[in-house]
């Protein structure tokens, strides 16, 4: 890897190949077999880029902590990760709402403390604090839905897209907290010194949407 | 019987006393801040200080005492019971939580303070030892410069949910962000369109300046841009206006800072290395009646990676 090529981290899986194939639009591909691989890095001396694939949860801390140049990650993972980097841009791909949910028909027991399972603990915590409502969150991996489900929490935070496994398991959207989608972010500092390279990126990026 | 002891030290213990030398030679004299001070100075305070908590312990008389998660306050508090105009520099540790591992860390600063009067010399004097800070530090420097009361101006007339809203999406630097938020928002077009600008107003002095002029809408902006102009014109006859960049994204707490603030980066660091301004609100708040700019510039990094 050249030194000087900027490196941008991509999230592994559905999103990132999409972003990648928006970059290799502006003429950022990298000529290699970027799916189905087990390479997790790729290059193109030629235009000066460098690639990593990392876990979508992992690109904000490549990018805060200078690994990466730039980055591309949900909003959702922003705004619970508190990332200090620039959010350059709205890539709008992978849109979902941040939302709580509930068994339908759930009526809150003002006189109870409430429990919420979540992946997102600092945002069900910020949520609730600025409805002043004391809650104890529940830290869970993954099918968040079960919790609400089998009794283990009153309400779950987690993102939404379509609603159909909401519904499917019987539970319905009570509020949204935040809409989400894909994101450029940029570190802090390769955005003063990269800032002619970056700020092309953008702007070539911006024209594909 | 002094020995020469240069190849013991290591590249910021170099830094350090090359830092020192500079600012003694622009007259500053060095201050030794208390090792502990008194907790409230930082809970009355604690936007100053910022996020994150505060190390305290009780001492023999009762008294709540504080590892210091800043200098600043303590200095400039120092300075004002002893009165007049004082040209201070320490190098010091502070205790604060690192918004990356939350966790405490001991962070090695070096910084000065001008506590008094405040005139258009020493602001020049002040970005003057700010940027040769960073030369010293980096051969690939910047140093981002920003006004608080520019921009401040435009959010008058705006809610508190609105104005935390754009603020924010301001620092992310976020043009997305911002028309999102402006969106449904019952402000005059001519506004919004104003705030759209704010996201992209960093760069060079000569493409900022002009982009900034069309933003004004009070005698307050116009008088803090012919400044900024005064300012970068200084630098330029300096030969130092290579390395120095508006950025109207650096905001801070106005309740402290009341003229320029800026920030300094080195190529080699992922952070911010560098950072100060003008802080009389600061100087008001603990009962004085001047002025007072500074700046600090963080060790600690360097010497792991520059």
């Amino acid at each position: 890897m050249k030194n000087n090529n900027l490196k941008i981290a991509l999230p592994k899986g559905r999103m990132g190949n999409k972003v990648y194939t928006m970059f290799s639009k502006i003429g950022l591909e990298c000529g290699e077999t970027f799916n189905d691989s087990r390479k997790l890095v790729f290059h193109n001396d030629e235009r000066k880029v460098s690639y990593f694939l990392v876990k979508p949860s992992d690109v904000g801390i490549y990018v805060e902590r200078g690994a990466a140049d730039i980055g591309v990650i949900g909003k959702d993972i922003l705004i619970e990760q508190q990332s200090d980097v620039f959010e350059l841009l709205d890539l709008k791909l992978g849109k979902c709402s941040l939302s709580v949910a509930a068994l339908k028909g759930y009526v809150p027991d003002t006189s109870k403390r409430l429990t919420v399972a979540t992946k997102y603990v600092n945002t069900a915590k910020n949520y609730y604090a600025c409805l002043g409502q004391e809650v104890e969150v529940i830290k869970l991996g993954g099918s968040i839905e079960l919790a609400a489900c089998l009794g283990l929490a009153n309400t779950i935070v987690d993102i939404v897209e379509s609603g159909a496994t909401i519904r499917e398991n019987g539970l319905e959207v009570i509020a949204e907290i935040a809409l989400s989608s894909a994101r450029l972010i940029s570190n802090k500092i390769s955005f003063k010194f990269k800032n002619r390279e970056i700020t092309k990126i953008v702007g070539e990026l911006e024209k594909t949407l | 019987m002094m020995q020469n002891f240069m190849n013991i030290l290591n590249r910021s213990e170099l830094i350090e006393f090359a830092l020192r030398d500079i600012y003694e030679k622009a007259g500053f004299s060095a201050v030794r801040p208390v090792k502990f001070e008194r907790a409230e100075l930082y809970i009355d305070n604690k936007n100053f200080v910022g996020s994150g908590g505060i190390i305290t312990f009780m001492d023999t008389d009762g008294q709540l005492l504080s590892l210091k998660p800043d200098v600043t306050l303590s200095v400039v508090k120092k300075a004002l019971s002893a009165g007049g105009c004082q040209k201070l520099y320490y190098s010091d540790e502070v205790c604060r939580m690192s918004p990356v591992s939350r966790k405490y860390e001991a962070i090695r600063q070096i910084g000065l303070e001008h506590i008094g009067d405040i005139d258009r010399q020493s602001t020049e004097e002040i970005i003057t030892l700010a940027l040769k800070s960073l030369k010293t530090i980096s051969d690939d420097y910047i140093l981002d410069i920003s006004h608080v009361g520019f921009i401040s101006d435009l959010f008058k007339g705006l809610e508190k949910p609105l104005r935390d809203a754009v603020f924010e999406n301001v620092i992310l630097k976020s043009r997305h962000g911002i028309t999102g938020v402006l969106e449904n928002a019952e402000i005059a077009d001519s506004l919004k369109e104003k705030l759209l600008i704010l996201p992209g107003l960093h760069g060079k002095f000569s493409d900022i300046l002009p982009q900034a002029e069309k933003l004004v809408i009070s005698a307050e902006m116009e008088n803090i841009l012919t400044d900024l102009k005064a300012l970068y014109n200084y630098l330029v006859n300096a030969g130092l206006s290579k390395t120095a960049r508006l950025d109207f994204g650096i905001i801070n707490d106005l309740s402290y800072y009341s003229g320029i603030i800026f920030r300094g980066y080195v190529k080699e660091l992922s952070s911010v290395v560098l950072s100060g301004g003008r802080y009389d609100n600061l100087v008001r708040k603990l009962g004085g009646t001047g002025g007072a700019m500074g700046f600090a510039v963080k060790l600690n990094e360097i010497e792991e990676r520059v």
